[in-house]
């Protein structure tokens, strides 16, 4: 574990400003992007919203800011003064149809943003599998149907769509054919200043650690068992072999029961908020991103990797779509087949020993503020005016 | 309560007060005798699932169409983990990964028992140096998991590697979609019963592929009448890669010449005790010379044994294939015997190390000089299995003829060649 001197940070969510100050920043400009999400949260809302906004705002001659569904009486009201309107993967309501055709008619362009394949429902049952749902339960495929169809049926209102990477865009494509284009999630101001702070420190102290390995695992949402499943086997031996591992685990994640015998060696924390998380994922050496390999999968961003290789943390990680194309293997992290975790995970332990570690993670940190720093993404962001 | 006082009232009124008195005790005494241990919770009788208890094995494999499946390569097998990793699942997979890369699809490798054992698959990839076009899923699609369903597209191909992974896989997909590879007379694993009798129509499958290992497998089930392989089944010689058994005679340490015997108690087929009475025998008439040579037992036993003459055999059970290999380059004589058709992989792996090897006949398997003259096949009574043992030990000190038969082996060293017309035929 790398000795990491930052305290933890009181954390206040930035995004709850009233929405009197929000009206008030989207006026700032002549050019207005109004964004809709049901309802603020920690995740998609933070990477698709609140981060997109934070940007715009410090953009010339563009603002923008969000609504929430009980907001939306707002949104139909201001309308007029919009040119583009960003409805976040929300779910189909007759009143968020209403205020796209009333868009629409008001030459407001209407675009759609999608983190995640949740809009076709003939994917369901690849996407209850991979997310180990219970196929027997009836509520189950309730709730999918519902929830997938409603998305489906509101991203075809849209002129076009935003998604986080090409072969989301591709998937989206196949199921309506609409213009895309890709913005990617990317790391936001708050995200970046305590990941600084932490990383000059690693920096100073030529990346000083205690004589434990910590191999980190974060998982955001409670739907990450197959993909943990993928490494266990590995993890198991090398908790075996090297009394050093410990394994950290935050976020929701059911240990399946062959490695709970190693209990002593496993810290469990829960969720948390995402300034503190960047300080959790900089504590351990090694940051896993086991996923398994099908079109839902392909389709998730590599945000894994950008959060851990911000804070000076190796990250290996399943050859999915993103992150194939995010890290340059054995360059400035790992790319792991299933069947090859327990070599690449000897391999970047190997590194803390043979000084590669710090030259693998100067390449991650530099790849990373090129591609996934916030002030990076301006130019993208101006393309949504034209779009 | 009235009935209860009535009842004694009654009782003692009939048979009189001294018995009334004995009565009362032996009731108090009978209730606190502890009672019977409650019985298992009862078995469902219902004809579906009788036959679900009693193989659960070959209950449907339960597959789901998914919209937009694309067609895979599937290999379907009991489990990966080291115990199952044998020379036939091995193989298996071997064929799977070259079918899967001559058609550039994915694999997917789903087990019905265990889950794990991708260190063993990566252990393969880079012993055999092969690699994958596509990439590889690991299905742990569990028996008694019935939240499990695996994707199949109508073009999916499976391969199966037992007659009930088999049995279970054609209740579910087209059974033109199958290639069984069969690696042993699987009937034989059995007694005459339920199981050989659904193992032979397992076999006799009309439609599906069989996929058989080696032609003396293939020739003996035509014999017996399994008229379908003559349409539908295709044979391959299995290989042996020669740069991993080449013996390097400066790292081999030992003062004596080694004999291995292939011991495991546990597979009938093998025939341990009759190898032990064939060694014990050979010991008592002096044709094993225990100044000149030393017996080790490879396989799964671990028990010490001592033969007639006192001497004890080392004994290395369980070894994994890596070490198990380089045992095998320090032999000089193996006794191998394997009770049904196929030649067994441990005389192709001693012969391709350069050993000497004493094997048994059965039916169609009468020679395996097309592999290597140093390969002795003989009958399986006590006399001629001594009498080759003998031969073997002379041809394995006549370092000359050994050598001579050695480079003249015909085993295959190239799973591609082996797998050329199977993967010709299955890429239609």
């Amino acid at each position: 574990m790398f000795y990491i001197n930052t305290l933890p940070a009181e954390y206040i969510e930035p995004w709850a400003v009233s929405l009197e100050n929000r009206l008030n920043s989207l006026y700032s400009s002549d050019r207005r992007i109004a964004y809709f999400y049901e309802k603020p949260d920690c995740s998609t809302f933070r990477y698709r919203v609140y981060n997109m906004i934070q940007t715009i705002q410090d953009m010339d001659g563009i603002s923008a800011t969000y609504f929430c569904l009980e907001e939306i009486n707002y949104l139909h009201s201001i309308l007029d003064s919009i040119n583009v309107l960003v409805i976040c993967r929300a779910r189909y309501t007759i009143s968020l149809n209403s205020l796209i055709a009333r868009a629409k008619n008001k030459g407001v362009k209407v675009l759609f943003d999608l983190d995640d394949l949740v809009f076709n429902t003939q994917k369901i049952d690849l996407i209850l599998h991979t997310l180990d749902q219970d196929f027997n339960q009836e509520g189950v495929w309730d709730h999918w149907f519902a929830y997938i169809g409603r998305i489906g049926a509101l991203l075809k209102l849209c002129d076009g769509c935003i998604t986080t990477n090409t072969y989301l865009g591709d998937q989206v494509k196949e199921y309506h054919d609409i213009k895309t284009m890709t913005i990617p999630n990317f790391l936001n101001q708050e995200q970046l200043a305590i990941s600084n702070k932490i990383l000059k420190e690693k920096l100073e102290s030529h990346f000083q650690r205690t004589d434990t390995i910590y191999i980190g695992y974060f998982s955001g949402t409670p739907t990450h068992n197959k993909d943990f499943a993928i490494v266990v086997e590995s993890l198991i031996k090398l908790l075996e072999q090297d009394k050093r591992i410990r394994l950290l685990i935050v976020g929701y994640l059911e240990l399946p029961d062959s490695i709970k015998k190693f209990d002593d060696r496993i810290e469990v924390y829960p969720l948390h908020d995402f300034v503190n998380l960047q300080r959790l994922m900089s504590l351990v050496e090694i940051n896993i991103v086991p996923l398994q390999n099908n079109k839902f999968t392909n389709c998730k961003s590599e945000l894994k990797f950008f959060e851990a290789s911000i804070v000076g943390t190796l990250t290996i990680a399943s050859p999915t779509f993103t992150y194939k194309s995010a890290i340059n293997n054995a360059k400035n992290g790992f790319i792991s087949n299933d069947y090859e975790w327990s070599e690449v995970l000897s391999k970047a332990m190997d590194t803390l020993e043979n000084g590669e570690y710090e030259q693998m993670i100067r390449k991650a940190h530099s790849d990373t503020l090129n591609k996934y720093a916030w002030y990076n993404q301006k130019n993208l962001l101006k393309e949504l005016m034209d779009f | 309560m009235y009935k209860i006082v009535w009842e004694v009232f009654d009782y003692g009124k009939r048979y009189g007060i001294k018995n009334l008195f004995f009565k009362i005790l032996e009731q108090i005494f009978t209730e606190r005798v502890p009672s019977e241990p409650s019985p298992e919770p009862p078995i469902s009788n219902v004809i579906s699932d009788v036959f679900k208890q009693r193989f659960p094995n070959i209950e449907p494999l339960p597959i789901c169409s998914y919209s937009d499946s694309s067609a895979q390569i599937n290999l379907v097998t009991d489990s990966l983990l080291d115990d199952s990793f044998y020379g036939g699942v091995a193989t298996a997979i071997i064929f799977a990964i070259l079918l899967a890369n001559s058609q550039d699809k994915k694999l997917r490798i789903i087990t019905r028992h265990q889950n794990g054992g991708k260190d063993n698959f990566k252990a393969l990839l880079d012993r055999e140096n092969l690699r994958l076009t596509q990439s590889v899923e690991f299905v742990f699609c569990d028996l008694n998991d019935n939240n499990k369903f695996i994707d199949a597209s109508n073009e999916d191909l499976f391969i199966t590697t037992s007659w009930w992974t088999t049995a279970s896989v054609k209740k579910s997909v087209p059974h033109n979609k199958i290639i069984y590879i069969l690696q042993e007379d699987e009937r034989m694993f059995y007694p005459l019963g339920d199981e050989h009798l659904l193992c032979s129509e397992t076999i006799a499958s009309p439609e599906i592929n069989l996929l058989i290992n080696t032609k003396l497998l293939y020739t003996h089930l035509i014999n017996d009448g399994f008229e379908n392989i003559l349409t539908n089944g295709l044979y391959f010689e299995p290989s042996f890669n020669k740069s991993l058994y080449i013996k390097r005679e400066n790292d081999i340490q030992k003062t004596k010449q080694r004999l291995f015997f292939y011991a495991r108690p546990n597979h009938a087929r093998n025939l341990f005790f009759r190898g032990m009475e064939v060694l014990d025998k050979a010991l008592q008439l002096g044709i094993i010379d225990l100044e000149l040579w030393e017996i080790y037992f490879l396989g799964t036993t671990s028990d010490e044994i001592q033969f007639s003459n006192g001497y004890i055999p080392k004994t290395l059970p369980n070894l994994a294939w890596k070490d198990y290999v380089e045992f095998l380059k320090t032999i000089d004589l193996g006794l191998s015997l394997m009770y049904t058709p196929h030649p067994s992989y441990p005389p192709l792996d001693l012969s391709t190390t350069g050993s000497v090897v004493v094997t048994n006949k059965f039916k169609n398997k009468n020679s395996l000089e097309n592999y290597s003259k140093n390969i002795l096949v003989s009958d399986l009574d006590v006399q001629s299995l001594v009498s080759s043992l003998e031969k073997g030990i002379a041809l394995s000190l006549n370092e000359e003829q050994r050598q001579h038969n050695y480079i003249n082996n015909n085993i295959k060293s190239d799973w591609n060649h082996s797998f050329e017309s199977a993967i010709k035929k299955y890429q239609s």
